[in-house]
């Protein structure tokens, strides 16, 4: 276990005991490989409420090309900060961490989009770095994927010069 | 329009990427470089026009004109450290840095400012400096006409004009920008690359130049350590890099030369010296990093404003860099209106911050870039290195800077309000859209000082290798050599003693010209 997992765990058990739940039982961080898929699958409609296109067809999609840019982005990171990210979508993956970081038994999927929203800003407003961290993070790889991708301008009434395009 | 590079590489120039080796390989040179930024790529083509045998490194890709995408999901993640995503330890500020051939010049917003007179004055009183405006004139003068820095003679955008008008209205000292650019579009897209090869970067003047002289250029490398013994540097060890610029280490290029320059910017070279555990008698080795931390406020105005289109910067205030009380400093500048680098620094979520981002080209921002490093409590920030040798900024925030980003603030809503801006929101996590100075000076009183609710970023990394004339204040000299390993220079902005109060990338060429000036004489006897 490294420093972030072990601090990340600390924090789960931590916030766990604050909300009742004393009993930690032994979780392995060996979470689902695509962990990160349903975390973003879950949070991408709350975060880009009011962004995404009205049409369900082209909102589809739109989600799941957000998804799969912040995904390709990840390799650009610092392995640390790739780590990182990977330990809290595979905590928000897993029954007690979830429940600590969120205070719900509920998938995240299964939260109505308000409460996936609460969640980011209880993190926000946490007084743990790390959940701020989290906030911030997860906050900037998403809106830089959703405004990276031209077909999300037309709202924003912008376009790009097109040399070399 | 011609990719300069490419063409003459396919003309017989030295060129290597070096992910594309198969088996470890060595070289030799009188002087190997490692970084092709203002510094690198500067000292590059002197040495070379000189006759010595130069090899230049860069970690990044090789794009030119040609090569670049006016697009930011191109760009940061080809042309920037960490795809533009670079943090401080603590993840409190962002750091905008240059990773490609042409280091930041290829990406940076073309401001060109000669090293403010009180900073000079400052590292002659605290470092021994023997710099003065006078003595560097000459290599201000050189660079200046190298890439044609000058005035920039159209109108400001609206973004920059906005700036200015606030300026007036107020009665506050600005300043028309000097750009190195030549035959520019006024397109605005210098931080994504020139397209037009407009913006004279080290990628269309310098490092042509050296090549043509006969430099090699290796790019896709990551220097990752000098071996030394009896205070000289023996040789340099790099790897390749992969597809997403981190090192790969199952082959390795090592370098032989008689002299060795680190010119990787100021979180790479202190790295690549930490790495290499090279003496530190000083204890200043990868501490005293400056960032310029830089504040937002974001302002909306009822005509477009469409700050992506323009020359970036064209405008700046110095009418607080230099308070006579004291407090922190700033300088006021904007950055160019891109949407993937709005939306991540705007404020709020889901339909608060898609409202924001659709009033897109209504929006205007000023910056206030804090001077740090001229006070006992703004010493800067720490390079440390993780477990496989990455660096990363530690930098705590003072109360004193903290501060200066009160101040900051307050003085960006009032510029803007004065500017006729209907409603200000400083870019802090616990601000509002304020529609009068009144209202914005009270509410910006009360914003918690505190680190991941102001949103803060940098684009100016200094520090790190100081230079100084006492080996115990510094870990260069006067010339930007070693103190302690005699066949070592560092010649980038990490030799900067503080923080400039001004963009940078003027002061490396002229300290690195006339650093290369006193190399040259030394290398050839």
């Amino acid at each position: 276990m490294n420093r972030r997992q072990f601090i990340f765990r600390s924090l789960a058990l931590t916030l766990a005991a604050s909300t009742g739940y004393a009993v930690y039982q032994h979780q392995s961080l060996q979470g689902s490989d695509n962990a990160a898929v349903l975390v973003l699958d879950a949070l991408l409609p709350a975060v880009l409420m009011g962004a995404l296109p009205a049409d369900m067809a082209a909102q589809q999609l739109s989600l799941a090309q957000t998804r799969d840019d912040v995904l390709q982005f990840l390799a650009y990171l610092p392995h640390s900060q790739q780590q990182q990210l990977q330990q809290l979508f595979e905590l928000l993956q897993q029954d007690l961490a979830r429940l600590a970081l969120t205070g719900q038994w509920l998938q995240l999927a299964d939260l109505p989009l308000p409460a996936r929203l609460d969640l980011l800003f209880s993190w926000r407003d946490s007084y743990f770095s790390l959940l701020q961290q989290a906030f911030s993070g997860l906050r900037e790889l998403i809106y830089a994927a959703f405004y990276g991708q031209p077909q999300h301008w037309l709202s924003l009434q912008y376009s790009a010069p097109e040399f070399n395009l | 329009m011609k990719n300069l590079i490419a063409d003459g590489v396919s003309a017989g120039w030295s060129y290597l990427d070096a992910s594309t080796l198969t088996a470890d390989k060595h070289f030799e040179a009188d002087v190997v470089i490692v970084g092709s930024g203002a510094g690198g790529a500067m000292a590059a083509e002197q040495l070379s026009l000189a006759g010595f045998k130069v090899i230049l490194l860069e970690m990044g890709a090789l794009y030119e004109g040609k090569d670049f995408k006016q697009q930011e999901r191109w760009a940061y993640p080809a042309l920037y450290q960490d795809g533009a995503g670079r943090k401080t330890l603590d993840q409190s500020i962002g750091i905008l840095q240059g990773r490609t051939v042409g280091g930041s010049t290829t990406v940076n917003w073309t401001t060109s400012i000669r090293t403010p007179e009180n900073t000079l004055d400052y590292w002659r009183a605290e470092f021994g400096s023997d710099f003065t405006s006078e003595n560097l004139a000459s290599y201000f003068q050189q660079a200046e006409q190298r890439l044609n820095i000058h005035p920039w003679p159209l109108p400001p955008n609206s973004n920059n004009n906005k700036l200015r008008q606030g300026c007036e209205a107020l009665g506050w000292q600005y300043t028309v920008i000097n750009r190195n650019v030549s035959g520019c579009a006024n397109l605005g897209y210098c931080g994504m690359g020139c397209p037009i090869n407009a913006k004279q970067s080290m990628l269309v003047s310098s490092i042509p130049a050296a090549m043509q002289a006969g430099a090699m250029l290796i790019s896709r490398v990551s220097a990752r350590e000098l071996k030394w013994q009896h205070g000289q540097v023996q040789s340099l060890v790099a790897v390749p890099v992969d597809r997403y610029f981190q090192a790969d280490f199952k082959i390795k290029l090592s370098f032989k030369a008689k002299h060795y320059i680190v010119a990787a910017g100021a979180i790479g070279s202190p790295a690549l010296l930490l790495r290499s555990k090279v003496p530190d008698p000083s204890g200043r080795l990868g501490k005293h990093t400056y960032l310029h931390p830089s504040v937002i406020s974001g302002a909306l105005f009822e005509e477009t404003i469409a700050g992506h289109s323009g020359a970036p910067q064209s405008i700046y205030s110095d009418q607080f860099v230099w308070p006579s009380n004291g407090k922190a400093g700033f300088k006021l500048e904007v950055p160019p209106l891109h949407p993937v680098l709005m939306a991540t620094k705007l404020t709020g979520l889901a339909q608060s911050h898609a409202a924001l981002m659709q009033q897109f080209n209504q929006l205007q921002v000023v910056i206030a870039l804090l001077r740090d490093g001229f006070h006992p409590d703004s010493q800067g920030g720490t390079v440390l290195l993780s477990d496989n040798g990455e660096p990363v900024v530690d930098y705590p925030i003072s109360d004193y800077l903290w501060q200066g980003v009160q101040t900051a603030y307050l003085a960006m809503a009032e510029l803007q309000f004065a500017a006729g801006a209907k409603s200000v929101l400083p870019i802090h996590q616990d601000a509002e859209l304020y529609r009068s100075w009144q209202h914005a000076r009270q509410a910006i009183q009360a914003l918690p000082l505190q680190r991941y609710r102001a949103t803060l970023a940098s684009a100016h990394v200094m520090g790190g290798c100081n230079m100084s004339a006492d080996p115990a204040k510094g870990v260069v000299n006067l010339s930007g050599r070693h103190h302690q390993l005699e066949n070592l220079s560092v010649f980038d902005g990490s030799v900067l003693p503080t923080s400039l109060g001004a963009n940078p990338q003027l002061t490396i060429y002229a300290l690195v010209s006339a650093f290369t000036d006193r190399l040259r004489t030394l290398l050839s006897t």
